[in-house]
């Protein structure tokens, strides 16, 4: 079962090696490994979604015969095969380079996160009337099928969590609600080692990977059936890729993120008119790639929901009369800023992540605006924020009870890449 | 004023003074204490949640002990029994029956694992008009249901037609 498991983890990675070295990076291979665990995770949905708009059916044999295929250029291809091995030789090297005590130290960590979270099962009603129930019957069913797509109301979840959760039962043999708890793991450390890959500073580091809520999210059998975690990865990847100037990573992994939840629409959105912006001000060929790229994914998320009649909750109301005039906006408003305050100062959940990420934001204000990057990653943070306001105001549940259930999830949601944010700006900040 | 300053310390604390307070010190400071102040707060940040990180693994024991356990097992005690329950029932079921379940205890769980069957989740007031089987987690159905057809460990399986 250990080896299947493993055969999953790096059809993901091999699949994303490919997309990356193919068809975003132009034959110029470098080792990075959580933008290849999402471009695969990201990948394997794309292919299971477009095989369920063809009601097409996927198989075991399939699935290992695809994995299989996808190995082969590094047989076939010699410059990918010498770039590789060159790559693993200069990552050995570094590790090798680090200090013994750290790697013992955070791996024994992860030893012990390891422990508790395969010591039970996810245990939380929305996994299994959602997230998990829909992977194992897109796996028992070969394909996704209305029928399951419709069990839980409403039913406009994005699935990039069951599909990518189906890929792996498929190597299984089995719907596992026990070893699918590999991906949330494997996306935990996959959000470390980015910041590893992008140098971020050893303390930034320790902030990022002890903050309780962030394993414990893993750890957890409340929530590590949830596709929290998953999002705060894809937005990491995306924001941290924009504020190093690769847009087409930036918009990629932000059209993913909106695969795995709908919370990432309002980023996507403010992503799109920020992409226009620039491709019309410069005319320039290379600023219509990533506007293509995020508009494409965001189509192909609107197609979906409209073939298969999802719908979206928050935009099917009649605002005027359900909402506007029953809830007094400003109070509401008020009560979920008032939420967040409170949920950001629970130190037993984030340590001071959030005061860190305050204290840099507040100290540097004035240089987002000097920074083009900054300034875009911080608009999409507002333009998230307002999602989760919007969510809160127009929501069914009364906003007491919702936001009691959501708040610490949507907070994690945007910990990751908010702190990779505060990051870049002290970084900036010195170098000025 | 004193009710002013209690309100304040209510909403704010020790966390969002502090914060006000480095912040203001900060923008008064000259360059070389800016750096010793920002570099505090990355380090106090990195210990506290290494500290808060290390105690709560530390009250995780019984769960680190738990991971040695047979994976079956881990599982059927993590589902209260309803793992291997589904395992049962679904030797019982035949394709298409029309079942419903007493909703109880994580009853989501035990559909999931019943699945390709679709189990419908009775509401608070059990109408048992559209099922063929009625399954009851973790107790009897008090009041007449059919007649049971299984029982495992504490939970049942009533057939009605």
């Amino acid at each position: 079962m250990i080896i299947l498991l493993f055969l999953a983890i790096v059809s993901f990675l091999q699949l994303g090696l490919l997309i990356d070295y193919y068809l975003v990076c132009g034959r110029k291979l470098e080792l990075k490994l959580a933008p290849f665990f999402g471009l695969g995770l990201g990948f394997v949905t794309i292919f299971l979604m477009v095989l369920g708009l063809l009601e097409v059916s996927i198989s075991r044999a399939i699935v290992f015969g695809l994995a299989a295929v996808s190995f082969i250029p590094i047989f076939a291809d010699q410059s990918l095969r010498v770039q590789l091995a060159e790559e693993i030789r200069k990552h050995i090297k570094n590790v090798k380079a680090q200090n013994g005590i750290i790697i013992l130290g955070f791996g024994l960590f992860l030893s012990v996160i390891l422990m508790v979270t395969f010591s039970h099962i996810p245990w939380s009603d929305d996994a299994y009337e959602r997230w998990i129930y829909k992977g194992g019957a897109f796996w028992h069913d070969g394909v996704v099928t209305r029928d399951v797509l419709y069990q839980s109301e409403p039913s406009d979840d994005p699935i990039l969590w069951p599909l990518t959760s189906s890929w792996l039962y498929h190597f299984l043999g089995q719907a596992s609600e026990f070893w699918v708890q590999v991906i949330p793991f494997g996306v935990y450390l996959a959000i470390v080692l980015e910041f590893f890959r992008r140098k971020v500073n050893l303390l930034w580091i320790c902030i990022l990977a002890f903050t309780p809520f962030l394993w414990g999210y893993v750890v957890s059998p409340e929530y590590v059936g949830s596709a929290d975690l998953l999002l705060g990865f894809f937005l990491l990847l995306s924001f941290g890729a924009l504020l190093k100037g690769e847009a087409v990573y930036g918009a990629i992994f932000l059209g993913i993120a909106a695969l795995a939840k709908n919370d990432a629409n309002p980023a996507i959105l403010a992503l799109m008119i920020l992409f226009t912006y620039n491709f019309l001000r410069s005319k320039k060929r290379a600023n219509l790639v990533p506007l293509l790229v995020v508009l494409a994914f965001f189509s192909f998320s609107v197609f979906w929901k409209i073939n298969y009649d999802l719908g979206s909750r928050f935009l099917q109301k009649d605002i005027l009369l359900s909402v506007f005039e029953k809830r007094p906006f400003i109070e509401y408003n008020f009560y979920s800023l008032q939420s967040f305050r409170e949920e950001f100062r629970q130190v037993s959940k984030w340590g001071i992540g959030w005061y860190v990420i305050a204290f840099f934001v507040i100290v540097y204000f004035p240089r987002i605006f000097s920074q083009k990057q900054l300034m875009w990653v911080f608009l999409l943070f507002c333009a998230q924020f307002a999602g989760y306001f919007w969510v809160y105001y127009v929501n069914n549940v009364d906003q007491a009870t919702e936001i009691a259930t959501s708040i610490s999830r949507l907070s994690l949601q945007i910990y990751v890449p908010a702190l990779f944010f505060a990051y870049m700006l002290s970084v900036f900040a010195k170098k000025s | 004023m004193q009710s002013i300053l209690a309100k304040a310390w209510v909403l704010l604390g020790w966390f969002y003074f502090s914060l006000i307070g480095l912040v203001g010190l900060f923008y008064v400071s000259p360059p070389k204490l800016k750096e010793i102040i920002a570099t505090f707060v990355i380090a106090a940040g990195a210990v506290l949640a290494i500290f808060i990180s290390a105690n709560k693994l530390f009250d995780n024991q019984a769960k680190i002990a738990a991971f040695f356990r047979p994976v079956d097992e881990k599982v059927d005690s993590a589902s209260f029994g309803q793992a291997s329950f589904a395992v049962e029932l679904k030797k019982v079921l035949p394709q298409g029956a029309k079942i419903c379940i007493v909703p109880r205890l994580q009853s989501l769980y035990l559909a999931y694992k019943l699945y390709p069957h679709v189990p419908i989740v009775l509401g608070k007031a059990a109408d048992y008009s559209n099922c063929e089987f009625v399954v009851s987690q973790f107790g009897e159905i008090l009041e007449p249901v059919g007649h049971k057809i299984l029982e495992y460990k504490g939970s049942y399986l009533y057939q009605l037609r």
